[in-house]
């Protein structure tokens, strides 16, 4: 148990940030006015008039053998899912539906499609791979139960005979793989992705939670007319907290430069405590910062989905506020200067500004090490995506995951310094 | 002798440099111990090593019967350490600079919030205590420097050159509230390369040079056993005014005068080890042997730094 005078020394040295950032005004830029500014410029960029809402795009989908026999059931054939789901996106109604579409009274071919991109008469191409259901079952936790025939207690009816389907089967496991052609435009080429990819992995996500075949009823439903700016929305928001890391960096190279922390290091008070209380200062900094943010998405006109869960997508901005605290912390701990730690800030600030995909679409190994990624696909799926807890708690963890990891580094490079 | 502080073999190297070299001190439990020596001598590497900032390279220090290796929690409850330089923070108060530090030291606003007042008033900062210290002049920040160190009543207060860049009147002002502390039989560690400041202040002191002590003892034992000595001079009565060459060469074969001169027409001039205190004896002696009363006497004092002089043949400033 903590105790209350600990508590007190801790409380302390957090008034203490707090004051002294709030009694310097060329702070409350950083503070209140940075998101705003931030959201500003990004949204007349973005925003009204500069993006459009529909798009012409062909879907060939090679995988129209995705079980022994389809015919089974719909539900079976994991590609057909998806299709019925770009049919419900009403932003892309107008032509995602076209993987029904014939030229010239024969279905159109792969090479007829990309020609079509190529002279910029469509939007885009997606190319559904021959073995894509396989590899989504296949990658599911429950199919090693189902391809020897084990029956566990909650498969029941519709989906049993499914599950009987897949018996002695052989699926590879992995990440499903789509290929996209896209016309020259970056803006028109991240929405395609964006929404291919939130429908991608919304499927992932309901064949990995089945009890039912229905997989619509756990997608929430896309029927507004999505602009780059609604899908970049949620990575500003996580780009904006990355600011922290520079801000908590450079608040203790400072005082180490003054002798501050040398002083405060002559008292009982422990580093560790010294190093913690910053970052929750910081914390509270980046809660006041998302805040603002978040009251600026319905005035920029982001569309969020209705019934969005506010809270929760507070929860991923802070979890990812936590990940840049301990970023901060190492920084705080390897640079002496308030001039060297704004610099080196930007070592860490760019790669997870750019490689999360918080703008423009990431793939592949990278990103997967950058903790942006995770925290922007969480916060999209519950402001645009209106999902829940369910299909975002493995993001949050890993985000946490990563806060923890530099949280600790940034402690034990910080108490295993000979002076502070 | 109730030992407070114990340092044997204390060095500390940087980068090869050696900033303290084998040092050993006993000091005494409830004294005013000073560290004279020049910039750079080894004093604040001292200092910041006893109060916990910096690891000796070498050797053992006791701080009120605690290692500095193995306790330094435990030491760092006990002491109080006012720096070099004026260490706080610009955009607080005095006020709340000070009760950071209590607050550090786990004591409750109960505990320190009457003090926090009286120490403010003693310093003549009351009344702008609740004023950003980045509105206050050096000395007022000096000042507030001070009263950091000492708001939890430390049993041991560090104080690293706690005068410098002050005017004469908060000079004063500081170093009358650091005798203060020596009446609470605090245990105050001074380092200074101001010999007025030494004198004025210690009980007992080193002197630092290079890393190491030359010397070590009251002010007044170092003065008497190094530097030029006392310079004394006198008005000859005028009926002696005859005798003043053989009263000249009787003097300077007294065993604690160095040498003695005619000065003018009617004074002698000599010089002694300890001559200031030692002045009776030589009135008196003067007096039965040569029946000369000393007039208008005139006496410059061995000073602290005429002992360094004679020890490192430099001067402190240098």
């Amino acid at each position: 148990m903590i105790e209350k005078a600990n508590f007190r020394q801790f409380w302390a040295l957090i008034s203490k940030f707090l004051k002294i950032t709030f009694r310097e005004k060329e702070n409350w830029f950083w503070i209140f006015g940075y998101p705003l500014l931030f959201m500003l410029l990004f949204s007349v960029a973005f925003n009204s008039g500069n993006s459009r809402s529909a798009y012409d795009v062909a879907i060939i989908n090679y995988d129209t053998n995705g079980l022994d026999n389809p015919n089974v059931d719909i539900g079976a054939n994991v590609s057909l899912s998806m299709l019925s789901l770009f049919d419900e996106n009403n932003s892309l109604s107008d032509s995602f539906q076209n993987h029904e579409t014939f030229e010239n009274g024969s279905q159109i071919t792969e090479e007829a499609a990309i020609q079509l991109v190529n002279e910029e008469k469509l939007d885009g191409v997606i190319i559904i791979p021959e073995n894509f259901s396989e590899v989504i079952i296949g990658s599911t936790w429950w199919y090693p139960f189902a391809r020897q025939g084990i029956i566990l207690p909650n498969m029941s009816g519709e989906f049993l005979n499914f599950i009987l389907e897949l018996n002695q089967t052989n699926y590879p496991v992995g990440n499903p793989q789509v290929e996209i052609h896209t016309i020259a435009d970056t803006v028109t080429g991240v929405v395609i992705s964006n929404v291919l990819k939130g429908i991608i992995n919304n499927l992932i996500l309901s064949y990995n939670n089945i009890t039912t075949l229905d997989v619509r009823l756990d997608i929430g439903p896309i029927d507004r007319d999505l602009t780059w700016f609604d899908m970049a929305a949620p990575g500003i928001v996580a780009v904006a907290v990355l600011v922290g890391i520079s801000s908590i960096g450079t608040m203790f190279a400072f005082e180490r430069s003054k002798g501050l922390l040398r002083r405060l290091n002559t008292t009982p008070v422990s580093r560790s405590t010294i190093l913690l209380s910053g970052g929750a200062a910081q914390f509270i900094f980046s809660a006041i910062q998302v805040i603002i943010l978040f009251a600026c998405l319905p005035i920029f006109q982001v569309q969020i989905a209705p019934g969005a869960n506010w809270m929760l997508a507070f929860g991923i901005v802070m979890a990812l506020s936590l990940t840049c605290i301990g970023l901060g912390l190492i920084l705080a701990g390897v640079t002496k200067s308030a001039n060297s730690a704004g610099g080196i800030a930007w070592i860490f600030i760019l790669p997870l500004q750019f490689l999360g995909g918080a703008f423009f679409p990431m793939d592949g190994f990278i990103t997967k090490l950058v903790p942006t990624s995770y925290a922007t696909n969480a916060i999209r799926s519950v402001l645009i995506y209106g999902m829940g807890w369910t299909a975002v708690w493995q993001d949050i963890l890993v985000v946490l995951g990563f806060g923890m990891l530099f949280t600790i580094i940034g402690l034990i490079i910080f108490n295993k310094k000979s002076q502070i | 002798m109730d030992i407070g502080i114990e340092i044997k073999n204390l060095t500390k190297k940087f980068n090869g440099l050696t900033a303290v070299d084998h040092i050993n001190l006993e000091i005494r439990r409830g004294h005013l111990f000073s560290l004279l020596g020049p910039n750079g001598a080894g004093k604040s590497t001292t200092i910041n090593i006893l109060a916990t900032v910096l690891k000796p390279t070498k050797g053992c220090v006791s701080i009120l019967g605690y290692d500095l290796k193995t306790q330094s929690n435990k030491i760092r409850e006990l002491i109080g350490v006012c720096p070099q330089e004026t260490v706080m923070y610009d955009n607080l108060s005095a006020r709340e600079n000070i009760e950071l530090i209590a607050k550090m030291h786990k004591l409750h606003p109960k505990d320190y919030k009457e003090r926090v007042d009286d120490l403010l008033g003693k310093m003549n900062l009351l009344d702008r205590a609740n004023d950003l210290v980045r509105k206050y002049s050096g000395g007022m920040k000096r000042r507030v420097n001070v009263l950091m160190a000492v708001v939890h009543s430390p049993e041991v207060i560090f104080f690293d050159e706690p005068s410098a860049g002050l005017d004469p009147q908060s000079r004063r002002i500081v170093w009358d509230f650091i005798k203060d502390f020596e009446k609470e039989k605090k245990t105050i560690i001074l380092t200074t390369h101001n010999m007025e400041e030494a004198d004025d202040l210690s009980e007992e002191l080193a002197i630092i040079d290079h890393g190491k002590i030359i010397a070590q003892g009251t002010p007044q034992e170092l003065k008497s056993k190094n530097g030029k000595g006392d310079i004394i001079e006198f008005r000859v009565n005028s009926e002696k005014i005859k005798d003043r060459e053989s009263i000249v060469q009787e003097l300077a074969l007294h065993p604690d005068v160095i040498w003695a001169k005619p000065l003018g027409k009617e004074r002698i001039c000599f010089n002694a080890f300890d001559g200031l205190r030692k002045i009776s004896g030589f009135y008196d002696w003067l007096k039965s042997s040569s029946n000369i009363t000393m007039r208008d006497l005139v006496i410059r004092q061995n000073t602290l730094e005429d002992v360094f002089i004679d020890l490192t043949g430099r001067e402190l400033r240098d």
